[in-house]
């Protein structure tokens, strides 16, 4: 009798082992399916993807990168000079290209004479054989965004995050040019800095050729 | 006796040995090639056809053996030949992808299972997954483009806009760079705009509805080739072709014949060679052991008009 009544005791604490045991599982099996694991990168990733702003972007690189990069960009009369005897130097020390490509992008500055303003362009003196123009209007392309070299492909999530932050920058470019373009005439010495594009395949070397500056910045100084 | 069995027992396992010995030597001596997969969108495209054939031979030619994989654009197609790419003992896929981020899965399966992935002309949207991603710089492309399309309306008119698929980002990306051009002229107006999915058929049948409802347009800008040919098709039955321009992108093979004969106005040359074969390259440096690839290598676009298409052949340059 009492074999069979600690029998009883041994079943009912094996049953409640059981039952404790079957419990935690589906508890454990219920806060499983209540969340969700995900590595950082990832969310990080997608964070980003969520919270990209062109305007932000632009608006930090225009404050905190931009004033360094003018102070170094290459002086317009430097770039002239490099492109008539020494291209290999401008493109290898000074040159920003993306890819594969033949477009080579570069940051200039300079302090010139306003020699010819028509409505979409300022030519500009400068000594050489060669015509340099800032252009005031309709600003399009990656000129800007390529030739500063902040800007890499690899950091954005996709291309076309990529090219919104050259069509905001271009459009920043414009706004800036529009307070001043009224005031650029002939004979005006401005400063400015600004970007220039060469393709490499279209450039001819010992000719003639017309570069197009980009301007970051354009003051009048009389 | 004992001796005998005991020579015996040697003699077969001797003879045991000999036989594994030369069916490892038999194995050796048949020297097998690595294998390259070349996973395709569609290969109803001419485009795409030298896409794949170009990656196919280059891959070839570095020693590999190549399969290509058409996914029919249907990314189901597409999950299908990476899961038997996965399970066949590929060492890398060259990758173009249906949808940059439905095809996002695909590419994490192969990597995860050790498969590098090497995308080629479209990219996915994820900088982790793939190895590396070499693509047309679309947007600049179809700004020049864009220049040249304001040029030859001089400065307005109305016009037609006919989309590839959504899901693409290149779609996006020469649509955006076409408008950051165009949109600045006020007198240029967009009077329609539609996707036919990159497919001349349906280019066709889209623009023959938009001719009956906006009969006076002056061109039509399409997201690539094979959709200007389809355009220009509906704009000849509509006896139209002197009064509207066509604007392509790609540079195939008829577009290029078309621009000669001045059937269509322009297109954006890509290199379908180029990245094919730079894919090629890059997944043979990665089994050979480089690691560090740039995450996106943007191959630029060229302008082809009819004053300079003489430098230009299908899907290339003269001096290609």
């Amino acid at each position: 009798m009492a074999k069979l009544k600690n029998n009883g005791i041994i079943f009912m604490n094996y049953k409640k082992f059981l039952i404790y045991i079957f419990s935690i599982i589906c508890l454990i099996f219920l806060l499983w399916q209540s969340v969700y694991f995900e590595k950082l990168t990832q969310k990080k990733q997608k964070d980003t993807i969520k919270n990209f702003n062109p305007k932000q972007l632009v608006d930090y690189f225009w404050l905190n990168i931009l004033p360094e990069l003018s102070s170094n960009a290459l002086l317009i009369e430097t770039f002239d000079s490099l492109i008539n005897f020494n291209k290999n130097i401008l493109f290898d020390k000074y040159g920003n290209s993306i890819g594969i490509s033949s477009n080579y992008c570069f940051l200039v500055k300079g302090k010139n004479r306003i020699i010819n303003v028509s409505n979409e362009n300022a030519f500009i003196s400068v000594s050489s054989k060669n015509d340099y123009y800032i252009k005031t209007k309709f600003i399009f392309s990656n000129t800007a965004r390529d030739a500063s070299g902040f800007f890499k492909l690899d950091d954005f999530q996709n291309s076309m995050d990529f090219n919104a932050v050259s069509s905001e920058l271009n459009n920043r470019i414009m706004n800036e040019v529009d307070k001043i373009r009224s005031n650029l005439k002939n004979d005006c010495i401005i400063e400015f800095v600004g970007a220039v594009e060469i393709n490499l395949d279209i450039f001819e070397e010992n000719k003639k050729n017309k570069f197009e500056i980009i301007p970051f910045a354009i003051s009048i100084l009389k | 006796m004992k001796i005998n069995r005991i020579l015996s027992k040697i003699s077969i396992v001797i003879a045991i040995m000999i036989m594994f010995a030369a069916c490892n030597s038999s194995k050796k001596n048949k020297v097998e090639k690595d294998k390259i997969a070349i996973v395709i969108s569609t290969l109803n495209n001419p485009w795409f056809v030298v896409l794949a054939e170009t990656a196919k031979q280059r891959t070839i030619e570095l020693g590999y053996e190549a399969v290509i994989f058409d996914s029919q654009n249907n990314p189901s197609k597409e999950t299908e030949h990476f899961d038997n790419i996965i399970a066949s003992g590929f060492k890398a896929i060259l990758f173009n992808p249906t949808d940059a981020k439905g095809s996002i899965v695909n590419v994490r399966a192969a990597k995860n299972a050790g498969i590098p992935v090497f995308c080629m002309d479209r990219e996915i949207d994820s900088n982790d997954d793939a190895v590396s991603q070499i693509l047309s710089d679309n947007y600049s492309g179809c700004v020049i483009l864009g220049e040249y399309f304001v040029k030859k309306l001089n400065g307005k008119g109305k016009y037609v806009e006919l989309l590839g698929i959504v899901g693409d980002n290149n779609t996006w990306n020469r649509s955006n760079g076409f408008h950051s051009v165009v949109d600045n002229y006020k007198d240029i107006t967009m009077v329609a705009r539609q996707s036919a999915d990159f497919d001349r058929n349906k280019a066709m049948e889209v623009m023959e509805s938009i001719l009956q409802a906006y009969p006076d347009i002056q061109a039509v800008f399409c997201g690539n080739d094979a959709m200007a040919m389809g355009a220009y098709q509906a704009v000849l039955a509509a006896g139209k072709t002197n009064d509207i321009l066509i604007f392509g992108f790609d540079g195939a093979q008829d577009v290029i014949e078309a621009i000669k004969e001045g059937k269509i106005a322009a297109t954006g040359m890509q290199f379908p060679k180029t990245m094919a074969k730079k894919a090629a390259e890059f997944a043979d440096e990665y089994i050979k052991g480089k690691r560090n690839f740039s995450q996106k290598v943007p191959v630029a676009v060229e302008l082809v008009t009819p004053e300079n298409v003489k430098k230009y052949v299908p899907y290339g340059k003269v001096e290609e």
